[in-house]
């Protein structure tokens, strides 16, 4: 169904991926700050690294709009 | 906490942060605990469970395809979700963006976030004065963490605050000995311009130009 609500949720959608991939963009240029093993690999509460952070922000931004367009659009 | 043990001959010019000295030695990093974390984790582990709760209480209605209303309510829950999604990562990254480093000649805090923040401060290690641990509370004791606050000699605002640090104690014992060797390395260094460990001004008259000599022929 093409209703204005489903062409809004895709438009919202595809912005939220693209906030995502800004945002992770930006992060990775701030490598040149912070070099050393320690500010790249550090970790949350021993366990938590800031890669897996970044996957899971990427990860369930992806799968929530592809959610939300599938749900619009099927 | 990161521990670095580096050899002093090395060139470290931008080695292990943007601005790093060409003999300036990372002596520890650290973050604020992650009690800080606390309160937005857990709106957002209530609020998401709330909304994919009412979104599939929406979609599981039986006119969701034929009902306007119903699908705005859908996105609108979805939207919400969907932001505090990119709040909650960002407050995580943003949380490993704020490093505290001290290297063997100053303090630096760096207070810095994807859009909106970037700050840093740095104090002389010789500029601290005293230092004061501040742990006050039950989650504070119980967890560890704490303030601690440096008064510093050239600044008029009052001491500078490192906020909700980890094992306070570790770092307060840590920044002092690290300010106690930048003093005596700045002594060596000093002793070290000189000729035999006494400055060429201090020697008695007749020891002087003894000393004038061995500056002008070093061998």
């Amino acid at each position: 169904m093409t209703t204005p609500i489903a062409v809004a949720a895709l438009l919202f959608s595809l912005f939220s991926a693209l906030f995502c991939i800004w945002a992770v963009v930006r992060l990775y240029g701030y490598k040149r700050l912070y070099s050393f093993e320690g500010m790249q690999e550090c970790h949350l509460l021993g366990f938590i690294s800031l890669r897996r952070i970044v996957w899971s922000y990427g990860g369930i931004i992806f799968v929530m709009s592809l959610l939300i367009s599938v749900i619009f659009f099927l | 906490m990161k521990d670095f043990h580096l050899e002093n001959s090395e060139d470290h010019t931008d080695r292990h942060f943007q601005g790093q000295q060409k003999a300036e030695r990372v002596n520890f990093s650290c973050r604020r605990h992650p009690v800080v974390l606390f309160p937005i984790a857990t709106v957002w582990l209530l609020l998401s469970m709330v909304l994919v709760m009412g979104m599939s209480l929406t979609v599981s209605r039986g006119n969701f395809t034929d009902n306007a209303w119903l699908q705005g309510l859908f996105l609108a829950q979805a939207m919400v979700l969907i932001g505090l999604q990119h709040v909650f990562f960002l407050k995580l990254i943003n949380y490993h963006l704020e490093v505290i480093v001290v290297t063997n000649y100053r303090l630096i805090d760096m207070e810095k976030s994807l859009f909106m923040q970037d700050d840093k401060e740095i104090i002389d290690l010789h500029e601290i004065q005293d230092t004061k641990k501040v742990q006050a509370g039950i989650w504070a004791n119980l967890l560890n963490y704490g303030d601690l606050m440096l008064t510093v000699s050239s600044s008029s605002l009052g001491p500078t605050t490192l906020h909700d640090l980890p094992n306070p104690e570790y770092y307060l014992n840590q920044i002092n000995a690290a300010k106690r060797h930048y003093i005596v390395d700045r002594r060596k260094q000093k002793v070290a311009t000189t000729v035999g460990g006494i400055s060429p001004i201090q020697h008695p008259l007749s020891q002087r130009f003894e000393v004038i000599e061995e500056l002008n022929n070093p061998l």
